[in-house]
């Protein structure tokens, strides 16, 4: 059970990872910039948020799969592929809990008033400075908050999953999957003490999260 | 006069258009219009923070806006000070921080003294190593001021920075902008909708509504010019001194030199020799054609009528005395009464109790 816990905080971990720079990148772009196809932006990132998971999954298969050109390119570049591996396990993970990431960070930062970064350009701040030292700082709770949010996403992925990376036990089989296997075996003891592990996980994850939204209205900050 | 900020743009949100030629000179400049009429929007074309549709931008012979030349200098390199009518102060930062923030940014060459003169100069020793949220409205208006001149611009805009401030911090800060626009010699742009403040402050002002430029001249053309006389409260307007306390005059007044003249107030924190600011409405000031005999009235000032305008009423007497000019309201019916004309003697009779000290302790 603990080589299963450990690939399923792996696979959390680098989904998470890969989500950050983007999802502040793009929660940037959408909250604090008045850019132009916005709502195309905002559908698209949002689009795993409403698909199945199942579909989503369908997708990435598409494009990482064995004759897919990231999957040919991932054959040229490590001569290995994609799909089936716990490299495919991360990107469904990264797919799927990117919009709850992304939406929490729009949020946070549309929560940091315009007349603080104003101050802070008069000041003779640049853009970045002005991002890192004031944006930032600002959002930083709503931003910690969204990555956890992402995190125990992840960490409970099934759907999309399942598609791109199978259930190989030892290989792609994370936490969800085992729970599910479990279950499909008869195995309900088994199931039972993964499922009080997960549950324990999202609750602690989900508290520190409640937490830092307490505390950061309370300062007021994002 | 020397050109301070050269300006002709246009700029239009759904309905609204701000279309703007005008040029700024050196000292005080005001921008008195009422709410909506793009004087927000001015303050931040010139700052960089929104960009004119179309026109052209001059700072100190620098052009920093110019659509057909496609220029477009970054807010942090025009080197333009703003103080917002909120503060807008870091809140995750301390008082220290805060002035640090934009002194650290600037050039040791461009720094007139160092952080602790600015620290001094706004009174900030107290509560310098203090968070900024717990501060009070006056605090924090002296912190944003402090940090912005802490950058040392060449133009500082202030945008309605007294609007939401008590009468003390109004006339502290009232008196540092004076002090500051004339001892570092930096030029600033005023938005208000106060005529008091206006007169007090503005070597000129340029009246804008609707996105235009109505009128533009000396402060005191806010008393009597028609085009702003339908939004201008003009029941409130008060007279907002600056002169030196001499000492107490008994345990309830002091006296306040101003010019030649010495004013009785009621007691001022400050102590001898020290600058203070008070404040007298308009509508508190009697004026008389002979001098008054037994009165209780501690303030009687002889002064000469600069002018008079007849336009509305009240009517508004600017009244010379030893060189500065006070000016009083009357009803019209009481100018006519009285027969008073420009160049005229009269007396000015002002209760120590009309005059309200606006200090800061």
């Amino acid at each position: 059970m603990f080589d299963l816990i450990l690939l399923s905080l792996q696979v959390a971990v680098i989904a998470t990872l890969i989500n950050i720079p983007i999802a502040i990148y793009v929660g940037w772009l959408i909250g604090r910039r008045n850019i132009k196809g916005k709502l195309i932006l905002e559908t698209l990132i949002s689009l795993p948020l409403a698909l199945p998971p199942v579909v989503t999954g369908y997708f990435l298969l598409i494009l990482v799969g064995r004759e897919a050109p990231l999957g040919q390119l991932s054959r040229f570049i490590f001569g290995a592929d994609i799909v089936f591996t716990w490299v495919a396990s991360a990107i469904a993970a990264s797919v799927v809990s990117f919009p709850l990431m992304v939406r929490a960070i729009i949020v946070a930062m549309q929560g940091v008033d315009t007349t603080l970064e104003r101050s802070a350009r008069s000041l003779g701040a640049g853009p970045l400075r002005t991002f890192f030292k004031i944006t930032m700082p600002l959002c930083y709770n709503g931003l910690v908050a969204g990555v956890l949010l992402g995190f125990v996403r992840a960490i409970g992925e099934f759907g999309a999953t399942i598609v791109v990376a199978g259930n190989i036990p030892g290989r792609t089989q994370t936490i969800p999957l085992a729970i599910y296997s479990k279950v499909q075996l008869g195995k309900d003891s088994e199931a039972l003490n993964l499922i009080l592990v997960s549950t324990l996980m999202a609750i602690m994850t989900l508290i520190v999260h409640h937490w830092l939204i307490i505390r950061g209205s309370k300062k007021g900050t994002g | 006069m020397t050109v301070s900020i050269q300006l002709n743009v246009t700029k239009k949100y759904g309905d609204f258009e701000l279309a703007i030629q005008t040029v700024i000179g050196n000292g005080i400049t005001g921008i008195f219009g009422p709410s909506a009429s793009g004087k927000s929007t001015l303050l931040n074309c010139i700052a960089g923070f929104e960009d004119p549709d179309a026109g052209q931008i001059t700072l100190n012979s620098k052009t920093v806006f110019s659509s057909s030349s496609k220029i477009n200098i970054s807010p942090e390199k025009r080197r333009v000070g703003y103080v917002h009518q909120h503060s807008a102060l870091f809140p995750h930062l301390t008082v220290r921080q805060n002035l640090e923030f934009g002194y650290n940014l600037t050039e040791k060459y461009r720094r007139v003294g160092n952080l602790e003169d600015v620290v001094h100069l706004l009174q900030l020793e107290q509560i310098i190593e203090r968070g900024v949220t717990n501060l009070s409205g006056g605090e924090r208006q002296r912190v944003a001021l402090a940090r912005s001149l802490a950058a040392y611009p060449d133009v500082l805009l202030l945008d309605e920075p007294l609007a939401s401030l008590d009468l003390p911090f109004r006339g502290f800060i009232l008196g540092k902008l004076r002090e500051v626009s004339r001892g570092w010699n930096l030029d600033m742009v005023y938005v208000s909708h106060s005529v008091s403040e206006m007169i007090a402050l503005a070597d000129s002002v340029i009246v804008i509504r609707n996105g235009m430029k109505i009128v533009e001249g000396n402060a005191s053309l806010l008393l009597n010019n028609s085009s702003v006389a339908d939004y201008v409260d003009y029941g409130s307007f008060e007279n907002i001194l600056q002169g030196v306390v001499d000492g107490s005059v008994d345990e309830n007044l002091s006296a306040l030199t101003i010019g030649d003249v010495r004013l009785i107030t009621p007691k001022l924190a400050s102590e001898k020799g020290k600058q203070a600011t008070v404040s007298i409405k308009a509508s508190d000031i009697i004026v008389s054609k002979y001098l008054p005999a037994a009165i209780s009235a501690r303030n009687i000032l002889k002064a000469n009528i600069a002018s008079i305008n007849h336009s509305e009423n009240p009517t508004f007497i600017d009244c010379e005395i030893g060189g500065w000019v006070l000016t009083a309201a009357l009803t019209r019916q009481s100018v006519v009464d009285l027969g008073l004309r420009t160049d005229d003697e009269v007396y000015l009779i002002i209760k120590a109790t009309s005059v309200i000290p606006m200090e800061l302790y």
